[in-house]
């Protein structure tokens, strides 16, 4: 099958099935990689992301939902966020610090403090990016620390080096 | 630093003063009819010194005047910045969504119209460009906002040095203290610059280990 799409910078552009010539938008490698390992991370993998934010949460959301992980919930703050984590069993929680009125540290250190939660991965992403910060985080316990903004890669590698 | 305010040296040097030229004034005033030259002298210094407080007394006037809320309401535009970049946020975010699914379908093939998709990711890639355009609404609000602010950090700076307000007295610790009780407060410090000691992730890798 072949079209001609207008309206792309004037130039018709060739389209061709997938099942006759690579296709046009399979060029795009990160693309097809990211489909690839969506099909792959078709896994059971419940997240909880944390961000007072509506909008990183749909851009965490978003990302996650790129890299294969559809089983997503969100909260807006850290008090929010143990409440969910009390009720329901979560394989990863993603949060931010800064959040009021419960921080991401201080649910970090509840869910630590928590016998049956405390081995569960937690990954803090946030814009506080001094050492003592990062050190506070580790020593309260956080599996991995991003630092915002972050890249996608940076997110799915993190991810990976907790939940396997 | 103890919970309590302590007064400004520069107001209680003002009271001081005062107090010391108010006992100087009814000293003399009591000696009845100045007629010798050394009481004379002492009385116009004590007006000189009076005439000096009421001149220190109105340019402080004018600077705390200065002070006040200004016209162009700096939390009403802060605020508009808030929900213009969150707007814009949220509709660049309906976009490059609108396309991914657009893309997916072409990429896997499941297209029942292919040009119509192709038309989507186009349509919806200028969509994300016109929203774009939040950045000049907000960038005129933020450099009004930063204008203002620089005014009323001239006017603060000016107030300091006439009330002889000296550097180590003006800790902002009393703020931070006042404004967050969050148990972790003291480590929020907000996004850094590297010259702030804002660390890369990879400099955050090597510290996790």
């Amino acid at each position: 099958m072949r079209l001609h799409a207008e309206g792309w910078g004037g130039a018709p552009l060739r389209i061709q099935r997938r099942s006759e010539a690579p296709n046009v938008l399979a060029k795009n490698r990160s693309l097809e990689e990211r489909c690839a390992e969506t099909q792959k991370g078709d896994r059971r993998v419940k997240i909880l992301v944390v961000d007072d934010y509506p909008t990183m949460r749909r851009i965490v959301r978003n990302l996650l939902d790129q890299i294969g992980y559809k089983d997503v919930e969100e909260a807006g703050n850290g008090a929010e966020a143990l409440e969910k984590i009390k009720v329901s069993r979560y394989d990863l929680v993603i949060s931010d610090w800064n959040m009021e009125p419960m921080t991401g540290l201080e649910l970090l250190k509840e869910v630590r403090g928590d016998a049956n939660l405390a081995k569960m991965p937690f990954i803090m992403v946030t814009a506080e990016s001094k050492t003592e910060n990062v050190i506070a985080a580790k020593q309260a316990g956080a599996s991995q620390y991003i630092v915002k903004p972050f890249t996608a890669e940076t997110l799915k590698a993190k991810i990976a080096s907790v939940v396997g | 630093m103890s919970g309590t305010p302590t007064p400004p040296s520069g107001l209680t040097r003002i009271a001081g003063h005062a107090a010391a030229i108010a006992g100087e004034v009814d000293r003399l005033l009591g000696l009845g009819s100045v007629t010798d030259a050394a009481s004379a002298d002492k009385l116009t210094q004590a007006l000189d010194e009076m005439r000096s407080m009421s001149k220190l007394l109105a340019e402080t006037r004018a600077e705390v005047i200065g002070l006040s809320p200004p016209p162009i309401g700096l939390g009403d535009t802060l605020d508009a910045v808030v929900v213009d970049t969150e707007g814009a946020a949220f509709e660049i975010l309906r976009q490059a969504e609108r396309a991914q699914a657009a893309a997916g379908r072409l990429h896997a093939g499941t297209s029942t119209d292919t040009r119509a998709d192709l038309a989507e990711v186009n349509d919806a890639a200028t969509s994300i460009v016109l929203a774009c355009a939040f950045q000049d609404i907000t960038g005129q609000r933020l450099r009004k906002i930063l204008s203002t602010m620089r005014q009323v950090e001239a006017r603060v700076t000016t107030l300091v040095s006439l009330m002889g307000i000296k550097p180590e007295e003006a800790s902002s610790k009393a703020w931070e203290e006042k404004n967050d009780d969050r148990p972790d407060a003291h480590l929020l410090n907000g996004p850094s610059s590297a010259a702030q000691g804002g660390l890369g992730q990879s400099a955050v890798d090597d510290l996790f280990g």
